[in-house]
């Protein structure tokens, strides 16, 4: 056969053999593949910025890119680069939790949500809560006098920096304006009509008219889910990873070495 | 139905006497009927005009100038309200980059009680919930870091962000993570040059987080307890020759709004910022602007040249001043009201001096003078001797800018302002770096640390930082209407964080008597007037102050009262320091204006205070012993707390250190009022 005799025919052959030989036997490190698969993917991400396709020639520029960083990539993979970097080592860590996280059921029934509510109230409570009128004097004697002079109280009282009014005013919210005393005694008040005291601030006697008193109560559940939920959710995710190291830990041991 | 049309009629009526009697009011006092005094009428919606009644028409009647109200006015002599209105949430570029997930609804929340989570994983909560709240995100690249980090959205896929997916997860937020704010900045700028990033997708990304921040200011924005402000910052930022230019931009109201806020990437010139406000304010949005860390300005922020480099005329200072009413003296990053540079007789000026540009991480020093309130002060009345408007008339409020939606005030629990960047007092620089890690430092990056006995601490600004400080208000109720009113009558004071209240009246008829009769307050609006305002001359009659302050509770109590007095002969500026009141029955050298100490001590091995020193209640009325009537003067009220622990010293003993040497291991904690203006020639 003609074919047989060309010398460009076995030179053509035996290119091929030693490229698939060469192919079988080096190391696969040193091969980098560019395919159809990665042209598109490089492709599609420069339209992604640009908003337009690439021509060839600026795909075949995007896939050398790639290449070179692949060397890089593989070079410094080669220095073991990787095995002591703080950075890649997190990364891992949060995607084997990620992982970890996802076998765990995460989304609640209502009930059970309902449930974890119940079981976490003291978390959900608001403070309770006072209304009350003050007036301020000068000495105790003058705010015990004043009580049993009835009459237009206000006019005997001394000017305070402290409002008259007081709508509900958290005991937090009392002790930091009167003084822990005065809190302690207002809370022993009940709701009345008329003014009662004396008790005493950070800054002097004062008489109080206690208008409404509200115990701390418990956000309904309804007002509050979004925030239930979202306690829930951080919690199972808490406890998933516990359950996935507590569920491998016996696969490890564990060698201490003395200094 | 019906009942609701005439409440809304008597609300919009009362709405519009309102506006109406201050302008009423001050042509009663200029024509020297009533009083001599008068608040001062920067109020934007009123001019003069519209009140005068004019005689030259010859009507039958001439119309009375009385003011009636047609229901007693409610809590006329008002109440203080504490707030802050600076403080940034994950919306920010920089809160996000520091880790900051908490959103405008977390921050108020917080203000409200709650708890939410610092960055780095602890809980943050306020030791008593404050009565208003304003978040202030910056406007320049607002919400977009947050939602570049999120790899489904537009934003992330065209800009090609994957070196910062879900950047703020929780399991991302450690101290190892890359820093991307610069290169996200830089991609941004370039990207938006070349066109790859469409000036629509950055307004539609601002606007959504926009959009946030106003839906949460109206959910939690409850009339009569708790109250909002629509608000965000305009940050001309870090550049060497134009200085650091940030104002946070107030709104009064939430039913209209601008769809995206004025940036710096719209322009970095403030004076745009107020043609935009201004243009705003003729479609009846009304905001204000409020200058801040002036201190770190590099001296530009009360400079005496616009923009352009021309020095200031009256149109530059009527805008500046009709947008810009108040400044902030005092937050996280320094206390700006004075600097030991520029008032050197003043023993208390050193306090919390935050002494670098800001942004540049405590490399460069930022220049006092241009950069301080009372300086300004002094100089706006300079402005007025030479007969030209006083682009510097401000009154005075308090903020954190903390950057993680919670402020930190509390000397005893600060978490400082920037999330995982100074979460722990080794990285603040109150207690030495791990030796391992101060060793590294000081090899590589000496000028970042500063070596002690006790080992090597960072020794950048945090350590200058301050747990400060907060705003507080005389308003008739908690409501949006009246604590904006009071901004704009600058009936405000700032704290350095504790919830010190204080009353400053100026007037003529003041006596000892006034201050224990039980109408004091009555008889002090109505005779005098309030902080914020313009005191007018009655003859050669001195001025006489009542000067009233409590401390807070919860803090250290009262050691004095002073006044701080700036006045100009010949444009020729000058200031003074007064000891008005003093505790534990001292009394004022007449000679020195100071009080005799009052020995007031603080435990440095537990931050205990002596007992029984000090006063809960200081209460005066003070008569300029300096007055000279023809002379033009600005007057504002200063408050002292006994001393206490400072925040690196509580941060210090609670790691078992002492206290570092370079840094006051005290502090007073400290209240400001706006000034009262005395104004010769206006009688």
């Amino acid at each position: 056969m003609k074919l047989l005799k060309s010398h460009v025919f076995w030179f053509v052959v035996l290119g091929i053999l030693i490229f698939v030989i060469d192919e079988q036997t080096s190391d696969p490190l040193d091969t980098i593949v560019v395919d159809a698969a990665l042209e598109r993917r490089v492709a599609a991400l420069w339209a992604s910025q640009v908003q337009r396709e690439p021509t060839e020639a600026e795909i075949a520029s995007l896939v050398d890119d790639w290449v070179t960083e692949e060397i890089w990539r593989r070079e410094s993979i080669r220095l073991s680069l990787d095995e002591e970097d703080q950075i890649i080592r997190r990364r891992m860590i949060q995607k084997m939790q990620f992982i970890a996280e996802q076998e765990a059921e995460l989304t609640p029934t209502e009930e059970e949500l309902r449930a974890y509510y119940e079981a976490n109230h003291e978390r959900y409570e608001v403070a309770s809560s006072v209304s009350f009128e003050q007036l301020q004097f000068q000495s105790r004697d003058a705010a015990s006098s004043t009580l049993s002079a009835g009459e237009s109280i206000a006019n005997l009282a001394q000017p305070s920096m402290q409002s008259r009014m007081n709508a509900r005013q958290s005991p937090l919210q009392v002790t930091s304006t009167f003084g822990l005393e005065f809190a302690r005694s207002l809370n022993s008040y009940d709701v009345a009509l008329n003014w009662q005291g004396p008790i005493q601030s950070t800054f002097g006697w004062h008489l109080v008219k206690v208008l409404e008193k509200n115990p701390a109560s418990v956000t309904p559940f309804l007002d509050i889910r979004a925030t239930v939920l979202g306690d829930y959710t951080y919690e199972s995710q808490v406890q998933a990873q516990a359950d996935f190291i507590e569920q491998v830990r016996p696969n490890y041991d564990i060698v201490r070495k003395e200094k | 139905m019906r009942l609701k049309v005439v409440t809304l009629l008597i609300g919009l009526v009362l709405g519009a006497c309102g506006s109406k009697t201050e302008p009423a009011q001050s042509v009663n006092d200029s024509g020297g009927e009533n009083s001599s005094a008068s608040p001062s009428n920067n109020d934007v919606a009123s001019t003069p005009s519209q009140a005068a009644p004019s005689r030259t028409q010859q009507g039958l009647l001439t119309i009375p100038n009385d003011i009636f109200s047609a229901l007693p006015a409610k809590n006329a002599t008002r109440t203080a309200f504490f707030g802050d209105l600076h403080v940034h949430t994950t919306y920010s570029l920089d809160a996000f980059a520091v880790g900051t997930m908490a959103t405008p609804s977390d921050a108020y929340r917080y203000a409200l009680g709650d708890t939410i989570q610092h960055p780095a994983g602890f809980d943050m909560t306020l030791r008593v919930p404050l009565d208003f709240y304003a978040v202030t995100d910056h406007a320049m690249y607002m919400g977009m870091l947050f939602e570049g980090a999120d790899p489904s959205t537009e934003l992330a896929r065209i800009m090609n962000l994957d070196y910062m997916a879900n950047y703020n997860a929780p399991e991302n937020l450690v101290p190892e993570r890359p820093a991307v704010l610069g290169r996200f900045v830089g991609d941004v700028r370039r990207m938006i040059g070349d066109g790859t990033l469409s000036q629509d997708l950055v307004h539609d990304v601002i606007h959504d987080a926009w959009k946030d921040t106003v839906a949460a200011a109206e959910q939690y924005n409850k009339p009569g307890q708790f109250t909002t402000f629509v608000a965000y910052e305009y940050t001309a930022f870090s550049n060497p020759d134009r200085g650091n230019l940030h104002r946070n931009v107030i709104f009064r109201d939430a039913d209209k709004l601008p769809a995206v806020p004025f940036s710096s990437l719209h322009s970095r010139n403030p004076e745009d910022l107020w043609d935009w406000m201004d243009s705003l304010r003729d479609e009846g949005i009304e905001s204000l602007a409020i200058p801040h860390n002036s201190n770190g300005s590099g001296g530009q922020m009360f400079k005496l040249v616009d923009w352009a480099g021309n020095p200031l005329d009256d149109a530059y200072s009527s805008q500046r001043i009709r947008n810009e009413p108040l400044m902030e003296i005092t937050q996280i990053k320094g206390t700006s009201e004075t600097h030991p540079l520029l008032s050197d007789n003043d023993e208390w000026a050193g306090f919390e001096i935050m002494p670098y540009y800001v942004g540049a991480g405590g490399n460069r020093l930022s220049e006092p003078s241009g950069g301080y309130a009372r300086e300004a002060l002094l100089n706006g009345l300079s402005f007025e001797d030479q007969g030209m408007k006083n682009p510097f008339e401000f009154g005075f409020v308090g903020a954190s800018d903390t950057h993680t939606a919670a402020i930190g005030d509390d000397e005893s629990d600060f978490y400082g302002k920037l999330g995982l960047a100074d979460a722990t007092p080794q990285q603040t620089g109150a207690v030495p770096l791990s030796a391992e890690e101060g060793e590294r430092l000081l090899q590589n990056r000496p000028d970042s640390v500063k070596e002690f006995d006790a080992g090597v601490y960072a020794n950048g600004d945090d350590i200058t930082f301050g747990a400060s400080g907060i705003t507080g208000v005389w308003a008739e109720d908690n409501t949006r209407e009246s604590i904006y009113s009071a901004f704009r009558r600058k009936e405000t004071f700032a704290t350095t964080g504790t919830r010190i209240k204080v009353r400053f009246f100026g007037g003529y008829d003041f006596t000892d008597e006034t201050l224990t009769a039980p109408d004091l307050l009555e008889t002090a609006y109505s005779d005098g007037v309030s902080m914020g305002s313009d005191l007018l001359p009655n003859g050669d009659r001195a001025p006489r102050f009542i000067v009233w302050a409590t401390q807070d509770a919860l803090s250290a109590p009262l050691q004095r009262l002073q006044v701080v007095k700036g006045w100009t002969v010949d444009g020729e500026p000058h200031e003074q320091v007064f000891d008005v009141a003093c505790s534990d029955g001292l009394a004022v050298d007449p000679q020195s204006h100071r009080c005799g100490d009052n020995g007031a001590q603080v435990n440095l091995e537990d931050c205990s205070i002596s007992a029984d020193v000090g006063a809960a209640e200081l209460k005066t009325v003070w008569v300029d012993p300096e007055f000279d009537p023809s002379v033009r003067a600005f007057y504002y009220s200063r408050v002292l707390e006994n001393p206490t622990c400072r925040w690196s010293t509580w941060d210090a003993i609670n790691e078992g250190y002492e206290p570092r040497p370079d840094f006051p291991a005290t502090i007073q904690e400290r209240a400001f009022t706006s000034p009262i203006w005395y104004r010769p020639g206006t009688g």
